[in-house]
């Protein structure tokens, strides 16, 4: 048995857990760059606006609508996701931190009521954290999202599910009737793993509503469409498919690729930026006990505008695999100004490392000559480790590669946040204030 | 709120998880705006007391809730600015 506890339009929640101003206002929260809407209060909902409605087509709601829009801020969702997750951890006993906002728990072995007990920890968080969740309870994790989806629609919709089921749903124990007319008024793309290609194709050969996918037969669906479309079905007939996953494998690559707040059109705004993202992304592989193989870096303009065109990156592989900033900055930079063309208004710029593989293997060599000996390597890594101890206790960036230039106003290639609230949790200086 | 020791400037450390109760100094929302109140609640009447008399009381009107946001625990005092 599974459930899924889901914060409510999290990334709202949470900016108005420290602003109760803008309880019952519409208000949505923008991507990087503010362009688009990526979390909706249920009144912006209610004003129309759609998942990633571009910034520039919903601004008018502002005026006319008393419409809220503030910059995401990353660093008060994320601090305010583990202290949610903590909590709901209490649920049972393994959990699965699936994204900032949504956590698989195991129930396995839990006894009692677990409507109950999903509720009281639904008001814990709500109280402690301050975030309204949603959690949705079933014998497979698949069923355990459409609860959940059903928890949350019930409670924001009244009169599509039956009351009972808002904020905490188990399918578990409903009777046969009451789970086909629960299935019967679902749509069939609501279901995880079903995408808008697939909703589409299903709901064109008539299978429109998940009470449809249900009587299907699992050998029909994986010869008619996909093992995968087939593990779904399976799982909404209550086959465990899928598993929890509490330790995720190490990645295979990395990357920090950002788009620019303002064009850059010099090497050394560009060297700035590269330097920026192959620092985060080393910091990354370290986090994860990974060395690199290669670097690769890309520039480009951006397709929306009409100036002339350019795009490209460049592989540049590491003489030895490392996790050393200095290394890796060295190599996307030099691969930034072998790929550079003067004249272009760039847009973008990333590095992703790639060939990934574990710090606790180190392929021995000979030393000739030319490049650093494995002691220095060594006395490298002790350095980036006091790096990041330094820019983990003092903040990000307290301590970078010179070539990373200084924060400010000079940035052009910094991103757009005008609209950005205060790190209230994690900066001593954000903190906020009450008045007597 | 000086005459229950906090002043300008002090660091308030904030418990959510602790229910409020009768005198205890808590964060309440009034207007969307976070205030510094001692609570009171006897028999079955509740109202915010700020801790300077010359602050009138705050009381719930006809259909009003009062946010309690969290309880203050403790205050870190600021010697230097």
């Amino acid at each position: 048995m599974y459930a899924l506890v889901d914060g409510n339009n999290f990334y709202v929640s949470c900016e108005r857990v420290f602003r109760p101003s803008l309880n019952g206002l519409p208000v949505v929260v923008l991507s990087n760059n503010d362009g688009c809407a990526i979390a909706r209060s249920n009144e912006a909902k209610a004003l129309g606006i759609k998942m990633g409605a571009p910034w520039f087509q919903i601004k008018h709601l502002t005026e006319s609508d008393g419409l809220v829009a503030l910059s995401a801020n990353f660093a008060l969702y994320g601090d305010l996701s583990d202290r949610m997750m903590s909590i709901a951890a209490g649920l049972g006993p393994s959990q699965e931190v699936y994204s900032i906002d949504e956590s698989f728990v195991g129930l396995d072995g839990v006894r009692g009521d677990l409507v109950e007990r999903s509720h009281k920890i639904r008001s814990r968080i709500l109280q402690w954290v301050g975030i309204p969740c949603g959690i949705g309870i079933g014998s497979t994790k698949t069923l355990a999202k459409l609860a959940n989806h059903i928890a949350k629609t019930a409670e924001r919709k009244p009169g599509i599910y039956p009351d009972h089921l808002a904020q905490v749903c188990n399918l578990s124990t409903l009777s046969p009737e009451e789970l086909a007319s629960v299935f019967d008024a679902t749509e069939v793309g609501e279901v995880w793993g079903i995408g808008r290609r697939i909703s589409k194709q299903l709901t064109d050969g008539g299978i429109k509503t998940v009470q449809d996918l249900v009587r299907m037969d699992p050998g029909t669906v994986r010869r008619g469409w996909s093992v995968v479309l087939e593990r779904t079905v399976r799982e909404l007939q209550g086959t465990q498919c899928i598993g929890l996953d509490d330790s995720p494998e190490p990645k295979k690559e990395i990357a920090c690729t950002r788009s620019f707040g303002h064009p850059v059109l010099e090497l050394s705004g560009l060297t700035e930026a590269v330097t920026e993202f192959s620092s985060r992304a080393a910091e990354k592989v370290r986090k994860q006990h990974s060395l690199a193989g290669d670097v690769m870096v890309f520039v480009r303009t951006s397709p929306f505008r009409k100036d002339p065109q350019y795009s490209r990156s460049i592989v540049v592989p590491l003489l030895r695999p490392s996790a050393d900033t200095g290394a890796i900055v060295q190599a996307a930079v030099a691969g930034l100004q072998a790929i550079y063309r003067p004249g272009f208004k760039y847009a973008k710029a990333g590095v992703m490392l790639l060939d990934l593989g574990p710090d606790s293997v180190v392929q021995g060599e000979l030393d000739f000559a030319e490049g650093e000996s494995l002691q220095d390597a060594a006395e490298k890594t002790r350095l980036m480790t006091a790096l990041d101890t330094i820019n983990q206790r003092f903040g990000k960036g307290t301590m970078k590669m010179a070539s990373a230039g200084l924060d400010g106003d000079r940035r052009v290639w910094s991103m757009k946040q005008e609209r950005r609230t205060p790190a209230y949790t994690t900066d001593w200086d954000d903190m906020p204030v009450a008045r007597a | 709120m000086t005459e229950a020791g906090i002043f300008d400037n002090d660091i308030m450390v904030i418990d959510r998880a602790i229910r409020p109760r009768h005198n205890h100094i808590v964060v309440a929302v009034i207007d969307g705006e976070f205030t510094v109140k001692q609570l009171y609640q006897r028999a079955g009447r509740m109202k915010l007391k700020a801790a300077n008399p010359t602050y009138p009381d705050i009381l719930p009107k006809d259909g009003q809730t009062i946010e309690i946001w969290g309880v203050v625990t403790s205050t870190i005092k600021q010697f230097v600015a």
